[in-house]
Parts: C-alpha cells; structure tokens; sequence
C-alpha cells in the first residue's frame, strides 16, 4: 500500500516526511513510557530507520498502530542486546542501565501495574496511554481484534481488583481495603 | 466492568501517564530525525532487484520455534524458568527432502539482496547443541519471530557439519531461514562477524 497523495507522484523522501509528521510524536511517546530516555532515544531512531525502509508497507489509512508495533519490535531488540551485554560483562558494581520501565508518580498503581502479567500490563497500556482501539491493538501485537477485546477486558478487571486491594494476602487485603478507605 | 469503572481506570492511568511531561526540547524534532534516518541510509535504499536462484540449500536443517505465541515476551517471566512462556506453541515446519552435503562450489555468491529476502532472521547464542539439535538464545530478531528462544533440529545428523561450521555452545551465530523453516547455509548462515553482521543490518533495516 502507498501513501494516499493528493498531488503528482510524490517522492519517497517526501512521503516519509509526511508520515513522520504523524507517527512520530506517538512512537516517542509510546518509548518513552516503556524504557529510560536513552534508550528511548536509540530506539526510535532505529525504528524510524526500519519504517523508512518499509515505506511501501505502512498502511494509509491508520499508519500510527502499524509504526507502534515496529517501535515494540525495536525495543525488545535493544533489551535483548543489554541483556546479552549483562551476561558477557558482569559489572556487578554498577547498576546497569537495563531499559525497564519508568517509576509513575502513583506508585500504588506502578505496584499493581507490575503484578499484571507482561501480556496484561501491556494491554491495558495500549488502551489507557496510546489509546488505541481494540482493533489497533490487535495490528501493534499482530493478533485478531477478538482476542485483543476478551484479555483486555479481563486485564481491565484484574488490575481494577489489584487497586481495589482485592488481591491482598486473605486478611492483609481487607486491611489494605480499609487503609485505603480511611486516607 | 462498568462504564464508570472503566473510565475511572483509565483517568487514573492517563494521570500517571510518564509521556505526559517528557517532551523534546527542540521544536524542530521531527524534521531533524527524518534527515538523520534518510541520511544514514543514502546509499542502500532498496532498489527493485531481478529474481534470484534459489540458493542450495543445506536441507538437514529446520527450524522451530519456541515460545513466543500470540504476544511477544519482552522480559523473561517467571524467574525459575526464563524459557517459560504464557503461550508455549512449538511450530514444525516441513523439512523438505535431500541430505548430503553442500559443497562451496554448489553455493550462490553471496548477495544481500537475497537475504534480504529472507522472512526469517535472527542472531542468537548456542546455548545447548546436541547431537541434533541446537538451542539459541535469541538476541536480536531481524526478522519474522519474538521468541527468546528458537532450536534448530537436525535431521540429518551425518551432516551436522555443513559449510565448514558447526554450533558450538557459547558461540553466537546469525542466523536466516526461509518461509518453511529451513536454515539456509551457503553462507547466509554462520558464526556472528562483523561483516556478516553488517549484512544482516543492510539487509533488513537495523
């Protein structure tokens, strides 16, 4: 598929520049709220590297998911090379930069988003901060919208429970429950 | 879950949203990024290209993939076991007939072209090679998968040597196959080098 234009033959040069216009700001953004500035900063610039190359592969009418999803892919490459690089040198004095996932001011909810499953805190980010409709979920993940509709709605449920304090340790969860209620 | 609560969860999100203050400082971010990725590409922007031989394939080898399933693990979960995946499919794919070996002169000159071409690529590290089977740890997919782990099966044992390389564990290899899984040798396979590397970035876009 081509870029739609509404002119004579556009150049490739030129239709990047089109696309980036719009993809841009929602790939940095989604890097930027998975991993540290850095290696958000690396990444996207292999991503946008990826997405010039697969210029004829962008999908018109909804670019932005499409674009996403080469970013995800980017990232999982660049954790994988920091772990490989972990394990080669083990620099056990520092703390090496790993790209894990910023700290949110709202820790209760950094808490209960990290006891979600890899799948399910993905999800709901997707839906909560890319705001992406199910069906455009399903394009980032290279799954059917279907099945996007039915996790998403238990990952919802869960992490609603995991705030709530449903998921306490039995009478540690209701002292939680109460806790919260008397804040 | 109810309309309510629905909405109240994703308020509560959107107000821990970490993009929600990271904003570049240059206004002009965006233009200068798109000059920066088409100037790092001038020189190997993808031309139409005739239709290649198909390359001699060394057919002993399949690949199968481990893991993975219908979303991509992005960090090792469940500590004990990091291959342990929430979707665990294994997928065989047809081992197409022939055996014996494969000598130079039956090989293609290499051409990034046709890795290129190529839907499966990665480059990974043997971590376990048996008598016929190798298991890679992957760290980086150039193309067509997102398991961490991926094994090679061997089907072929009597020509478990092929191109003058075998695995050997804790070495790294780079590694392409074709849409049935087949590993191809002749040299779009190998043990990780620098050029080799470089090839595998030209071909399939870093």
């Amino acid at each position: 598929m081509e870029l739609v234009s509404d002119g004579p033959a556009t150049s490739r040069e030129d239709r990047f520049t089109d696309l980036a216009q719009v993809v841009a700001d929602p790939m940095r953004r989604y890097l930027v709220r998975r991993t540290d500035t850095e290696m958000a900063q690396d990444v996207l610039a292999d991503a946008f590297l990826v997405v010039w190359r697969r210029l004829d592969d962008v999908p018109a009418d909804d670019p932005i998911p499409w674009c996403i999803g080469v970013a995800r892919g980017c990232l999982a490459n660049a954790r994988r090379a920091v772990r490989r690089q972990q394990r080669l040198v083990q620099r056990l004095s520092q703390q090496p930069r790993d790209g894990s996932e910023p700290v949110l001011d709202d820790t209760d909810l950094h808490e209960a988003l990290g006891r979600l499953s890899g799948q399910d805190r993905e999800l709901v980010e997707l839906w909560a901060w890319e705001q992406l409709a199910p069906q455009e979920i399903a394009v980032v993940l290279g799954v059917t919208p279907n099945a996007v509709r039915i996790r998403l709605h238990r990952a919802r449920t869960k992490l609603a429970e995991l705030l709530e304090g449903r998921h306490g340790d039995g009478g540690a969860g209701q002292e939680q429950v109460k806790e919260r209620r008397r804040r | 879950m109810s309309d309510e609560t629905e909405d109240r969860l994703r308020r509560r999100m959107r107000a821990a949203d970490p993009a929600r203050q990271a904003t570049p400082s240059a206004p002009s971010w965006i233009p200068d990024l798109v000059e920066a990725t088409m100037s790092t590409d001038r020189g190997t922007e993808p031309t139409s290209r005739p239709r290649r031989w198909a390359p001699v394939l060394a057919a002993a080898a399949l690949l199968a993939v481990v893991g993975g399933g219908a979303y991509a693990l992005l960090d090792d979960e469940g500590g004990s076991n990091p291959r342990a995946t929430p979707v665990a499919t294994t997928t065989t794919l047809a081992l197409p007939g022939g055996g014996g070996g494969v000598s130079s002169s039956s090989c293609l000159q290499f051409d990034v072209g046709f890795l290129r071409d190529m839907p499966i690529a990665l480059s990974g590290t043997a971590t376990e090679v048996g008598s016929d089977t190798v298991t890679l740890e992957v760290d980086r997919w150039y193309q067509g998968g997102d398991a961490d782990v991926v094994r090679l099966a061997n089907f072929d044992p009597a020509n478990s040597s092929l191109d003058g390389f075998v695995f050997e564990q804790g070495e790294r290899y780079l590694i392409s196959a074709s849409d049935d899984g087949t590993v191809s040798f002749c040299g779009f396979s190998g043990p990780w080098t620098e050029s080799l590397a470089g090839a595998f970035d030209e071909a399939f876009g870093s």
